[in-house]
């Protein structure tokens, strides 16, 4: 009898979606922490969603799954961001508690019993020729499971650099977990390095808080989740802004070469998108002045996180710099910036279902595969840990594609194409922006979410009652005439000019109730958008199509005449499923694609 | 669509008399092919013509004398290894050497096989592809001179170019969406429908720049207007170089319109010869000036010739003739030699051929002045499924420059401008759409 257990190896983020979307599907499993009191730490931000994460974390709700949740149960700031544009790209940007946050998230996981925590480290992944057979722990301890999921965050061989001090760590104060890698390596993955950067923390009593500018979230913060009671009651705290000046400037140039990073002591790439700020003066050195914001970390908490400093300069630099700015003429430290290095396992060695080639019922999710955020490691979390779950249960996998959800996107993604930088989400990323929206997120991914159990009774129940309401809105609209200058137009005509609301063409009785004013602006937003999701739809179809056409196995590039020594390469590397996906590979030409599209109609034609 | 792995062969030239054939080879045995029909060991030299004799692998039997060119891929036209070889005109030997060929697993070129694989190879991209059938199918300069252009890249530089502004802009927009206002505003809704603008302005400007081969007239029509017996058919005769008119000494003797196609240097002109202007009560006659009058207004050149003074029949037409280009021609000087006549009436003898280059001259001016014109006025010659593609775009990009202007939404916008990249694509490289590349390498003849 094979044994059906299943480890998760790390308790961030990735780790507790995972192994909470096993328990919502029947299943149970084991987490290994090294430390049980860390389970769900907020490493960097304290904050979760933002522009492209919170399409993550509404669709993390879509599937069961809790960020979404704790966030509006720990949020001391909400700000929805981006409404001067488009609505499908609106962005809520939540401020947590970051003691708060993973207090809740430990009490969730207490409400499940099938989830069991064990204090460790693992070290080892131990296979049966190409399945995964047990895990063993520092200490010797093994475990014999068939599955395991490791999202071991930036922990691996971490190596914390501030200015030229460097030393080991998985994040500050915490030791790194050396082994692991070496065990993937042995299994036949390649792994690589990469750097993320962290801002100081300050103390509070020492910032003239008079010469800041304060930043308040919005009048009626809107909750990430459906799940939410609603309306939040609770008191926001703001945050606020400062801004640098040419004389920090200075101070960070005159001590560039103090930073790890162009120091060139740091081997791995660093993010694009979350420059340092010696980056970002750098390559922006006509821009006067960055915004930098104070953010309480948790409710008049004394430690204040400095948005938009990421650094890896020395701390007697970092210090300089910011004492340049009026408001932080004292400032004192809690923690310096620090950049972290730390090993990672490049995902294009992943199926779209996040678990190894080379290893089966070895699943990767979160900052191990490559990426950078909370909101990216919990969403490749779900889908990791409910595929393990699959794969034990020796059931079809769960795949999200990239036309049915952003999660969908980033898989593709991240097994599809070589990343040079970490990956984190934009909306951009996308090409049916417009049909990816957070508003219609539950109605795209409930099916699949009831058909593997990720939701409670409740839950899927709440989803039903909005999609009711969301119908006899669409009722009302699509039968229902207005008249305007002595003349009829259908109520649906009239709603798509974009000057007209539903809240002033809709009667008021449709306003009752739970989720009311979401399906009102759901409706909307279907209305209004209409025209251009079918041509988005129509583009879908064509892509779709690419998608259908399946590359087997078999398929052996070398043999294609016309193909670059480049893309065979490339190709081989990544071993595309589809031609859809063969097109995605950066580097691969059109013509490229013919050839193999030809190909496969050959190799059909010799089987008829 | 067609199979890239193999060897193919084809006659490039038209079958039938002539004093070359041309056939070529494409494939990765190209060089082996060299060695057996030439029966030499060594590997040839590339883009080196060589004087071979053909013989027959399977017996030695000499085959013909022929010009043979190896061309190393890529740099071929098709991007593999190819052969040429030039031999003597007519089927027999052509024939002898195809089969030789095929008999050496050498397989038979489909039309456009050739232009094909040099698409596959990226050696040109569909737009020179579709430029090299239509230098082909050219029976003027004209067209030849556009097809030429767009062989050279011109048509898809303007495209790519045109193509990279829009795809630079939306980067842009994508890039504005992916930062909150907080952070970043790159550039405000009036710069994007500005630049939006700019790129609609310049498809426009191609389309508007830019004639279709349907909606030309093939090349220009030159009428020989004047009345009865005149010398128009002696003319007419002359400058096509043989007898097709009917020449008699009476007068009313050409009814229909006689036309012929002819060079005037490097220029394909359409002569028309007309039946003579009078007042006639005979039936037929009046129906064949009637005619007349048509071909003028149809002709783009008049040729007003007279045996005495072709001023009056100019005077006479001069409302017909409105503002195109037209020769005053005095014929018949050797019957009353030249007197004192303005200097811009061309003297001639058509019998005597007499003033004859003098003519051609004066017509070969003003012919290439119409070229020039032309030329000024048009920058490519677009095909029908061009000309559709590039509409298409501009209404897409005028689609949403409306839409950003009503909706202020950028997501919207952008989303319309997804559209415009499809049809970029469809138009230079529609390789994911097999029917437009069937149609394209379709029209071809084999051997290209």
């Amino acid at each position: 009898m094979e044994n059906k257990k299943i480890i998760i190896a790390g308790g961030g983020h990735a780790g507790i979606e995972a192994a909470l979307a096993i328990s919502r599907m029947g299943g149970s499993c084991a987490i290994v922490t090294m430390d049980r009191y860390a389970l769900g730490r907020l490493s960097c931000n304290p904050a979760v969603g933002g522009l492209g994460k919170s399409h993550l974390v509404k669709e993390i709700d879509a599937l069961g799954g809790v960020m979404g949740r704790c966030s509006d149960l720990s949020g001391i700031q909400f700000k929805m961001l981006n409404k001067t544009k488009g609505r499908a790209v609106w962005a809520n940007r939540v401020q947590v508690d970051k003691k708060k946050y993973p207090k809740i998230i430990s009490q969730v996981l207490k409400q499940h019993k099938s989830i069991s925590i064990i204090e460790g480290e693992v070290v080892e992944v131990k296979t049966k020729g190409t399945r995964v057979s047990s895990v063993v722990l520092r200490g010797g301890d093994e475990i014999s499971c068939s599955s395991v999921v490791v999202t071991c965050g930036t922990f691996l061989s971490g190596l914390i650099h501030i200015g030229e001090k460097s030393f080991p760590a998985g994040r500050m104060g915490e030791k790194p977990s050396i082994g692991l890698t070496e065990s993937l390596k042995n299994l036949g993955h390649g792994m690589g390095r990469l750097k993320t950067g962290t801002p100081p923390r300050l103390l509070a009593s020492s910032i003239n808080w008079s010469l800041t500018k304060a930043s308040p979230g919005d009048d009626t913060p809107e909750p990430f989740s459906i799940y939410s009671k609603r309306p939040l009651l609770l008191s926001q705290e703001p945050c606020f802004i400062v801004n640098t000046n040419h004389n920090v400037h200075n101070v960070i140039n005159k001590n560039i070469k103090s930073s790890a990073m162009f120091s060139g002591k740091i081997k791995g790439v660093g993010p694009r998108y979350c420059p340092s700020i010696e980056d970002k003066i750098f390559r922006f050195s006509n821009n006067p002045s960055h915004m930098l914001f104070l953010e309480p970390e948790w409710s008049k908490s004394d430690q204040i996180y400095l948005n938009g400093f990421s650094t890896s300069l020395s701390e007697k630099v970092q210090i300089n710099a910011l004492r340049e700015i009026e408001a932080l003429k004292k400032v004192e430290f809690i923690r310096p910036g620090y950049a972290i290095e730390y090993d990672y396992c490049p995902s294009y060695q992943l199926q779209n279902t996040l678990m190894s080639k080379k290893t089966k019922g070895l699943f990767l999710a979160g900052q191990i595969n490559g990426t950078s955020g909370y909101e990216e490691a919990a969403a490749q979390g779900l889908v990791a840990g409910a595929n393990a779950f699959l794969y034990v249960k020796k059931e079809p996998p769960l795949i999200l594609s990239r036309q049915s959800s952003f999660i969908g996107v980033m898989i593709d993604d991240l097994v599809t194409t070589h990343l040079d930088e970490p990956y984190r989400m934009f909306t951009s990323r996308a090409e049916h922006r417009l049909f990816l929206r957070a508003d219609n997120c539950y109605s795209r991914l409930y099916d699949t979410a009831v058909k593997h159990n990720l939701l409670t009774k409740e839950q899927a129940l709440r989803c039903r009652s909005l999609f009711d309401k969301e119908a006899s809105i669409e009722k009302w609209i699509n039968t229902s005439k207005k008249t305007i200058n002595n003349k009829k137009i259908p109520i649906k005509n009239y709603l798509k000019r974009p000057e007209v609301s539903i809240t002033e063409t809709l009667p008021i009785n449709y306003f009752d109730g739970a989720l009311a004013h979401e399906a009102a602006f759901n409706v909307e937003t279907k209305i209004k958008y209409e025209g251009y999701i079918k041509n988005e739809l129509e583009r879908i179809s064509v892509a779709k199509g690419l998608e259908g056409l399946k590359i087997p196995k078999e398929l052996e590039y070398s043999s294609l005449q016309g193909l670059s020594n480049e893309s065979k390469s490339r190709l081989e590397k990544v071993c595309p499923e589809t031609l859809g996906q063969a097109s995605r590979i950066a580097g691969i030409r059109p013509t490229d694609i013919t050839l193999i599209g030809l190909s496969l109609k050959k190799l059909v034609s010799r089987e008829t | 669509m067609y199979q890239t792995n193999d060897d193919i062969a084809a006659l490039a030239t038209l079958s039938g008399r002539s004093a070359l054939n041309v056939i070529r080879v494409s494939g990765k045995s190209s060089m082996s092919i060299y060695k057996k029909t030439t029966g030499i060991k060594t590997s040839p030299k590339p883009n080196f013509v060589k004087l071979c004799c053909l013989k027959n692998p399977r017996n030695q039997e000499p085959v013909e004398q022929a010009m043979v060119t190896f061309f190393k891929g890529p740099k071929s036209f098709t991007g593999e290894d190819c052969l040429e070889f030039s031999v003597h005109g007519g089927s027999v030997v052509a024939n002898k050497i195809l089969n030789i060929l095929y008999d050496l697993g050498v397989r038979e070129a489909m039309p456009g096989e050739f232009a094909y694989r040099a698409f596959i190879n990226n050696k040109i991209d569909v737009l020179q592809a579709e430029a090299i059938n239509a230098l082909i199918e050219s029976d003027n300069d004209i067209d030849g001179y556009y097809s030429l252009n767009s062989l050279f890249g011109g048509f898809s530089k303007r495209i790519k170019k045109s193509l990279g502004e829009l795809k630079a802009l939306m980067a842009l927009c994508e890039h504005e969406l992916d930062f909150s206002e907080e952070e970043i505003t790159l550039t405000s809704h009036e710069d994007y429908l500005k630049r939006i603008n700019l790129i609609k302005n310049s498809i426009t400007k191609t389309l508007k720049t830019s004639y279709t081969k349907d909606s030309r007239k093939s090349c220009t029509q030159i009428a020989i207007i004047g009345k009865p017996n005149a010398g128009k058919s002696s003319l007419f005769n002359l400058l096509i170089g043989r007898s097709k008119s009917i020449v008699t000494n009476i007068e009313g003797t050409t009814r229909d319109i006689l036309d012929q196609e002819i060079y005037i240097e490097e220029n394909l002109v359409k002569i028309i010869d007309t039946a003579g202007i009078r007042d006639s009560k005979n039936k037929v006659e009046k129906i064949g000036i009637k005619r007349s009058f048509q071909e003028i207004k149809k002709s783009d050149i008049i040729l007003i010739i007279d045996e005495k003074n072709p001023r009056p029949v100019y005077e006479q037409i001069k409302k017909n003739i409105d503002k195109k280009p037209f020769l005053l021609i005095r014929n018949k000087i050797d019957l009353c030699g030249v007197d004192k006549q303005s200097q811009d009436i061309i003297k001639i003898s058509c019998k005597n051929h007499q003033g004859i280059s003098k003519l051609i001259t004066a017509l070969s001016t003003i012919i290439k002045n119409k070229v020039g014109v032309f030329k000024k006025q048009y920058l490519l010659m677009l095909n029908a499924r061009q000309e559709k593609a590039l509409l298409k775009i501009e209404e897409q990009l005028k689609l949403a420059y409306e839409d950003l202007k009503k909706n202020k939404d950028l997501t919207l916008c952008l989303s319309i401008l997804y559209g415009a990249i499809e049809e970029y694509n469809t138009l230079i490289r529609p390789v994911e759409k097999n029917e437009i590349l069937n149609e394209i390498f379709g029209g071809f003849c084999v051997g290209k």
